[in-house]
């Protein structure tokens, strides 16, 4: 009996080593990753910097910089959109019920099953097949239809678990239910929203395919000051330029690759900060 | 409420409803010149070469599923360990610290992950093919596209089964531990039996998530629109081939068939998308979201 038990008590701190130490090793993968952007990164930056590839040097200072900016431009574009969006669509089905209500459930579900590969074509054959042209105005629609199921599930549930007794005290004050919405529902949960936007955000600022489809990128702009017209994200630039011939260009996705991150990083903080501040 | 206000929750709710519905709308409307030309040539036909009027795009989707389900097989033990970690062992700083690394490991974007994976992973592949005494061994193909997709769905996944496993009644466990079972005891027979719908919800819908990722996909997967012979062979995915030939296809009908193939792309991520968010609700709380 007492043998059964030691056996049992052994073989359950076995599993407990084994699954901490697994874990350990598991996750290690995340940091080589982290490892390989950061030394490529900072190494390829350092040498643009000192001129010792003449070619990536002079993409940095223009591709990258518009890069840099076009990212920030299209994400926080796209992200005001699917605030607005959401924070009103999250209320609507928070405070009303019917019908509606369940088409507007169903529908925040499967705009979420949508790959973003399929919101970039949806942009691609509504503003630019009908005769429009590779914008990051149509990237920012993309992104925002990427952002908005999410945002207006997490606004949804918000508003939701509000307490009831904020209800009932604004109600005994003789407030209306639109009152309620407009004076305290939307200030109270404004923060939690930006938070979360931020969050979100930081991971639409990875995203490539829906930008291939609607602000296209090219491999060509290290012809500067030639510049062309094709305007790059981050990540763009990451795809476009994984494939070109010369080494010396092609360091320029490890450049980009590092700016992403610190980007998404810079977001990600921002968010927590937000958030932990509510 | 303002009347402003009013309009914009009325507009922003209609968008909300009709977005879906759009997108499908939009992309079945692109698509129908070659629903009624070719039919769906795309889903069962074998050879693909436009030029010659040849629309088969049967390869694409069978890479896609190939790729999909060696990516959830890849990513089946660190889910499961990582997600059993989480829910019983994240006490202290290691725990934290893996909690986190999990996060940042589902913020590193796609195409981040498959520039990793032209260091990493396909001289790797490389390194194998010329031990499985592949022809003309390059690293690209199916099990490099696996590889990326197992990294990136495996944090989604992990997050989660850890939701199903971490759902269980407080109650259950304490009345297990009453009985003097241990914690491996618990976790190996009660919690994961109760949350296996969950766990099975979570690689359900990680399995939808892969076949639509196409960036990584395609920077790995080699091309080509043959079938598979082995996880050593190129091809190309649904997704893949759709980001590196929709913007330079020749013929409106090409982008059609495109739009067609987009189009069932859309429809299998909801149906395993649907699919795995009802088995989640099997377990003990339903009201986990997805």
């Amino acid at each position: 009996m007492r043998d059964k038990l030691k056996r049992r008590i052994f073989a359950d701190k076995v599993f407990g080593v084994f699954i901490v130490v697994s874990a350990a090793i598991l996750i290690s993968p995340v940091f080589y990753i982290l490892y390989l952007i950061l030394f490529k990164g900072f190494t390829f930056l350092q040498a643009a910097l000192s001129r010792e590839f003449p070619k990536l040097s002079a993409a940095l200072g223009t591709a990258l910089l518009d890069a840099i900016f076009s990212t920030a431009a299209t994400v926080f574009a796209g992200a005001a959109a699917a605030f607005a969006i959401s924070l009103f669509a999250g209320l609507r089905a928070a405070r009303k019920n019917g019908a509606f209500n369940k088409i507007l459930d169903f529908s925040i579900e499967a705009l979420g099953s949508i790959p973003p590969i399929i919101a970039g074509m949806f942009v691609f054959f509504v503003f630019i097949g009908a005769g429009g042209e590779f914008s990051l105005a149509c990237g920012s629609i993309a992104i925002a239809l990427f952002m908005i199921p999410e945002l207006t599930r997490f606004a949804r549930d918000v508003f939701r678990n509000m307490p009831k007794k904020i209800y009932e005290a604004a109600r005994s004050l003789g407030a209306n239910d639109d009152l309620i919405a407009s004076k305290i529902l939307i200030p109270a949960i404004a923060k939690k929203m930006v938070g979360k936007t931020l969050y979100l955000a930081s991971v639409a600022a990875g995203l490539t395919a829906p930008l291939l489809f609607t602000v296209k990128g090219s491999s060509a702009i290290w012809d500067y000051p030639n510049r062309n017209d094709d305007e790059n994200t981050l990540s763009l630039i990451i795809y476009n330029f994984r494939a070109v011939p010369e080494e010396e260009i092609r360091a320029l996705t490890w450049i980009a690759a590092l700016f992403l991150l610190l980007f998404i990083l810079v977001l990600l903080t921002s968010s927590r900060l937000i958030s932990e501040n509510d | 409420m303002t009347t402003a206000q009013k309009i914009l929750e009325s507009t922003s709710s209609w968008i909300v409803a009709l977005a879906p519905a759009a997108v499908f709308a939009v992309l079945a409307y692109f698509a129908a010149p070659a629903i009624s030309r070719i039919g769906f040539e795309v889903f069962f036909g074998s050879i693909w070469s436009p030029a010659y009027g040849k629309f088969g795009g049967a390869a694409f989707f069978y890479a896609a599923f190939l790729t999909s389900i060696l990516a959830v097989v890849f990513s089946a033990p660190f889910v499961a360990i990582i997600s059993i970690f989480l829910t019983q062992y994240a006490d202290g700083l290691l725990g934290r610290l893996i909690k986190n690394s999990v996060e940042l490991f589902a913020l590193i974007p796609a195409v981040v992950y498959g520039l990793c994976a032209l260091t990493v992973v396909v001289p790797f592949v490389e390194d194998l093919q010329i031990a499985f005494g592949v022809e003309s061994p390059n690293g690209y193909g199916i099990l490099s596209a696996s590889i990326v997709l197992a990294f990136i769905s495996a944090p989604y996944a992990t997050f989660l089964a850890s939701k199903a496993l971490g759902s269980a009644p407080d109650k259950l466990i304490k009345a297990a531990y009453s009985l003097g079972a241990t914690k491996r005891e618990i976790i190996l027979r009660t919690l994961l039996p109760k949350a296996a719908p969950g766990i099975a919800a979570a690689f359900f819908i990680s399995f939808g998530r892969c076949l639509g990722e196409a960036i990584a996909v395609a920077m790995v997967v080699g091309g080509g629109a043959m079938f598979a012979e082995s996880v050593f062979s190129r091809g190309d995915t649904v997704a893949s081939f759709l980001a590196t030939n929709f913007l330079s296809s020749e013929s409106d009908m090409t982008l059609s068939v495109m739009a067609e193939a987009g189009l069932a792309l859309a429809g299998f991520s909801a149906i395993f998308h649907f699919a795995g968010g009802a088995l989640f609700r099997q377990i003990w709380r339903g009201d986990v979201n997805i």
